[in-house]
């Protein structure tokens, strides 16, 4: 039985960047060259012609045809159960969202300065207004508890402790995971199923990230711990909780064999292009997922992503050819292709 | 007839003050060639250190920079402003030091904020790799500033000393020359009167 917003996400699939124009995009000389480039599409009502255009300016317009996209999907009318699961699934970015201001009241920012920076979804329960105008991370916390967002004692603990946000972003991203996880439950069982392997697959992913810090950057051992997310795949937790406390390179390649070219680059120290394998893979994922899954719930995680992707390769082509990387790096920087 | 400003008077006076003057103008000389010696040694040695400090940092920050415009590129200008923003900021107190009487800068770090534990991945890696080029920077900057200090006094100095030495010196000591002459003059020309005088007055006498 196919469902609404499956429907809607083919026909809105159409107006995504194919890879033909990713490739042209990474070979524009100038963001000039981006702009007429990007005319014809979604992102063409968004940019100014005529005007020198400037990457700041470009990456907004870019995070607006983002931003509406998302709100389209969270406000698609559907059951009670796939709505739960769309919107419970869209919240990763209000997770994004609430950590980037979290880190702006660190700072000391005013109110006004932080919401220009935030994308702020149509979606999003946390009154952002509200939040930055109590002006401290701690009376910010208090505040995500009236919007369902718990920090555990444990995550605030640590937070005082090394003056870090990482525990307080672990936190809501282990809420964010429990919720979906929960959400799932009300889908099919074959949808289910796919979609938490990617979800799982993700986690697994972050979680190498994470567990090498204290190995090559003596991040504390306590505090990575904390940070793995539980949901995990082809890694079991216990597996990213030992690594957390091994000596050598050798024994935690071993570890994350499943996941060997992307762990390689981390041990390297290459965490961007490490990331960017990341992203492939979780993309080559995503079009099997796309084929076999044509017309059910796991499409929509497919055309979530691409999204997503679309907008993260945008963003770094403003910067990369403003900063005129050099082609072959800006290629090897791209998700799509 | 007057020398920079001042009336000379041909008077043994004058000569005198004038003798003090010139030593004192020659003592100042010696001191302002010490500082001038003394800043062109310091000159050289800053230079020296921060040619050997700036062909290192120059090689790592050209490739930190490019990693850092990729890292920015990934993740976004909201995302890394966000990050930066929630680390404490870098202290620093300047103090000036004297050299010859020069004040120059010197950098005291009062805060080096800790990076770690607070970076989530891809920052973290070029993070760190600025955060260990921090104590460079910091130290090519001050020897930047002490030379253009330095280099501007020296410059000054230097002119003040050939001033002294080839203009003003030489010019007071042919001053001194000319009123000795015409004071040695005026002596032989009082002395042959009293001579004719003292003649002219012993020969009234013998008649």
């Amino acid at each position: 039985m196919s469902i609404y917003i499956v429907a809607r996400s083919h026909g809105l699939s159409t107006r995504l960047l194919p890879r033909e124009v990713i490739e042209a995009l990474s070979n524009a000389q100038t963001l000039n060259d981006m702009v007429s480039l990007l005319s014809p599409t979604d992102y063409g009502a968004k940019l100014e012609k005529g005007e020198e255009v400037k990457p700041y300016t470009l990456y907004r317009a870019i995070t607006e045809v983002f931003r509406d996209r998302i709100n389209f999907l969270a406000s698609v009318p559907e059951k009670k159960n796939i709505r739960d699961f769309v919107v419970t699934y869209l919240r990763r970015y209000e997770v994004e969202d609430i950590v980037k201001a979290l880190r702006h009241l660190k700072a000391g920012e005013l109110p006004e300065e932080i919401l220009g920076k935030i994308i702020n979804f149509k979606f999003a329960k946390v009154n952002f207004d509200e939040m930055t105008q109590s002006r401290s991370v701690d009376k910010a916390i208090e505040l995500l508890k009236n919007y369902g967002y718990m920090i555990s004692d444990a995550a605030i603990e640590l937070y005082k402790k090394y003056d870090s946000l990482l525990p307080i972003e672990a936190a809501l991203m282990k809420n964010y995971y429990r919720r979906i996880f929960d959400t799932l439950k009300n889908l099919s069982r074959k949808d289910r199923k796919q979609i938490e392997m990617i979800l799982r697959i993700e986690a697994d992913i972050e979680n190498m990230f994470i567990a090498v810090s204290s190995f090559l950057y003596n991040y504390a051992p306590e505090l990575v711990e904390y940070l793995l997310i539980p949901y995990t795949e082809k890694i079991s937790l216990d597996s990213f909780k030992r690594v957390v406390y091994l000596k050598t390179a050798r024994e935690i390649l071993e570890t994350f064999k499943p996941y060997e070219t992307i762990a390689e680059n981390i041990l390297r120290r290459e965490e961007l292009i490490a990331k960017v394998e990341a992203n492939k893979y979780i993309y080559k994922l995503l079009e099997q997922v796309k084929v076999a899954y044509m017309m059910s719930m796991p499409y929509l995680v497919y055309f979530i992503k691409r999204c997503e992707f679309e907008w993260r390769d945008l963003t770094y082509l403003s910067y990369a050819i403003h900063y005129c990387t050099e082609k072959e790096c800006i290629r090897r920087g791209l998700i799509s292709i | 007839m007057s020398i920079a400003g001042t009336r000379i008077m041909p008077t043994r006076g004058f000569l005198l003050n004038f003798k003090r003057r010139v030593k004192s103008i020659e003592e100042g000389y010696k001191l302002l060639e010490m500082k001038r010696d003394e800043l062109s040694n310091r000159l050289r040695e800053y230079l020296e250190q921060l040619r050997a400090a700036k062909k290192a940092f120059i090689e790592n920050a050209a490739k930190v920079m490019d990693k850092f415009k990729e890292v920015y590129a990934l993740t976004g200008p909201d995302a890394l402003d966000a990050l930066s923003a929630s680390i404490e900021k870098l202290r620093i107190r300047i103090l000036p030091i004297s050299i010859m009487g020069i004040h120059v800068p010197e950098v005291k770090l009062e805060n080096l904020p800790d990076i770690k534990n607070k970076y989530p991945p891809i920052v973290r890696s070029v993070a760190e790799i600025i955060y260990e080029m921090l104590d460079d920077l910091i130290k090519i900057t001050e020897l930047e500033m002490k030379i253009e200090i330095i280099s501007y006094d020296l410059e000054r100095t230097n002119r003040i000393v050939n001033a002294l030495e080839k203009i003003v010196l030489p010019s007071m000591k042919s001053t001194i020359k000319l009123i000795e002459d015409m004071l040695d003059e005026d002596e032989l020309e009082e002395f042959i009167r009293l001579k004719i005088v003292r003649e002219k007055i012993l020969g009234r006498g013998r008649s």
